[in-house]
């Protein structure tokens, strides 16, 4: 990137209370920072208009042939919002507030990738965490940890989670979940966004797999629909516009499929036993 | 799972048949995401639950056992635990004090120390907050046999904020054993090595290393008795 000199060339809306000059330090220490590497096109604008907002209050527009002073306290301000950054990223896998908003919607649309990409790669730290901490097996670690990937991913999905100290947030779910799982007594500060479930109900492993069977049994309209109401959480008569079909009309088709699920499963177990 | 028999059975209430089949298929959905997340973990990472069987442990254990293990735990390592207040104010203190103290790498194109490419190209990443590459570039440099030092320091400092703790550890640990090492070069090492400490959890061994810091009156002192401090409260 090279430092621009009309803002109509200017990638960050330049702010026009500054003088040219100073507009140009600015893009000029953004570009020495090879700031623009890190940044993503909006999290860039904001930041430049952050640092615009600091030179505004720190530089006296009086001083502006002062040039290399000019120059570098402006340099000093562009460092300083940058790390602001850093540490703000630093708390949260490295994402910006950009980026995280950026991965709630892809969660809401249903599209993991990015979560996955960020809590996958921070996996491992979450289980040396409670092995560390707790002094977790290494096995109970990795349990812990999935379970609080699986809840953290629910409660982003929610909105129940906002950006603030996601590392640490992360890290204390799984090590409330551990905590619970072995029957110690929780820790008695509460965080908000952090209430931890019951540990569900685990399904043993024979009944795991008649399950399996019965679910593929199921017609796909039967499988479709059981799934978005119970695992996805989307209500009936969303469904039921969804599907063109009533709401009444969807929830005799739910109970039906429901009990076509208990029958598939009735029969697989009993010839099992 | 509760009610299994009665399901199977057909007799529940619908309320009942309602919740139970609720919690069947969020069993079957939970459990199809975290098998598709550990065959990530272990493909990618190669990241496995149990190196030897992969069988679950038992979560449950005897009372007994609870309480010995508990008993020696409270007197061999646990008691500071207790007393700790937690892991957020320290682990936040760790992460905010690594930003205030980040160090740049000296090594530029234009000064006095013109190395080698290697050492160039890893002193650019690092500044530019691309430690991933920075990551790539310093392991092999850490594997020449003129490796030197700060090498290691800013392959550790890498590490470190990229999370990457341990290695952050090994590499930081390292440095103090590296003969062409100056003071100031062991005075870094040691300050972000007791970070690295806390960030994992190792609060005695951050401890060690902060009250070395005090003691000799090394750069950053009055940060690590902040940081002491608060580990200690």
């Amino acid at each position: 990137m090279t430092a621009l000199n009309s803002p109509l060339d200017s990638p960050y809306q330049s702010d026009q209370a500054l003088s040219p000059s100073l507009r140009n330090y600015i893009e000029q220490a953004i570009d020495q920072l090879s700031i623009d590497k890190k940044y993503k096109e909006d999290g860039l604008r904001q930041l430049y208009q952050r640092i615009s907002r600091q030179v505004k209050q720190h530089v006296n527009p009086s001083e502006a042939h002062k040039e290399e002073g000019i120059r570098q306290i402006i340099y000093k301000l562009a460092e300083k919002e940058v790390l602001k950054d850093q540490q703000a990223a630093l708390k949260n896998f490295g994402l910006s507030e950009a980026a995280f908003n950026d991965m709630l919607r892809q969660l809401q649309q249903g599209d993991k990738s990015l979560f996955e990409k960020i809590f996958l790669s921070h996996f491992q730290d979450c289980r040396n965490f409670l092995k560390y901490r707790y002094k977790a097996s290494d096995e109970d670690a990795y349990d812990a940890s999935m379970e609080a990937m699986l809840t953290f991913c629910k409660r982003l999905k929610e909105g129940k989670i906002a950006y603030g100290n996601l590392r640490f947030l992360f890290t204390r779910m799984a090590g409330q979940i551990y905590l619970k799982w072995i029957k110690k007594q929780l820790p008695q500060e509460s965080i908000e966004g952090l209430e931890i479930p019951e540990k569900p109900e685990e399904l043993d492993r024979e009944s795991m797999a008649i399950l399996n069977i019965a679910w593929s049994k199921l017609c796909q309209d039967c499988s479709g629909l059981l799934k978005a109401f119970y695992y996805e959480g989307i209500p009936l008569k969303d469904i039921a516009s969804l599907r063109g079909k009533s709401a009444s009309a969807i929830r005799k088709q739910k109970q039906r499929c429901m009990e076509k699920l208990q029958t598939l499963f009735a029969e697989h177990f009993q010839n099992n036993s | 799972m509760k009610n299994l028999k009665n399901y199977v059975n057909k007799e529940m209430t619908d309320e009942s048949m309602n919740d139970f089949t609720r919690k069947l298929i969020h069993a079957k959905f939970d459990q199809e995401q975290k098998d598709e997340w550990a065959a990530r973990l272990a493909e990618e990472q190669q990241v496995h639950r149990s190196p030897s069987t992969g069988a679950k442990v038992r979560r449950f254990r005897s009372p007994l056992i609870v309480a010995i293990a508990a008993a020696i735990a409270i007197l061999m390592v646990a008691v500071p635990l207790f007393y700790s207040g937690g892991t957020s104010s320290h682990d936040q203190l760790a992460d905010a004090l690594l930003v205030e103290t980040r160090l740049a790498n000296p090594i530029t194109r234009k000064g006095e120390i013109d190395e080698s490419q290697m050492r160039l190209q890893m002193a650019d990443a690092y500044n530019q907050f691309l430690y991933p590459q920075a990551i790539e570039l310093g392991k092999q440099l850490v594997q020449s046999p003129t490796s030197q030092g700060q090498d290691f320091l800013f392959l550790g400092l890498s590490y470190l904020y990229e999370g990457q703790f341990e290695e952050a550890i090994t590499h930081l640990s390292a440095v103090s054993q590296h003969p062409a090492n100056g003071q100031n070069l062991e005075q870094e090492s040691r300050w972000f090595l007791s970070l690295a400490y806390v960030k994992v959890g190792k609060l005695e061994e951050a401890r060690n290393e902060l009250r070395q810091i005090v003691e000799k009156e090394h750069w950053p002192s009055q940060k690590a008795v902040q940081l002491l401090d608060q580990l200690n409260q």
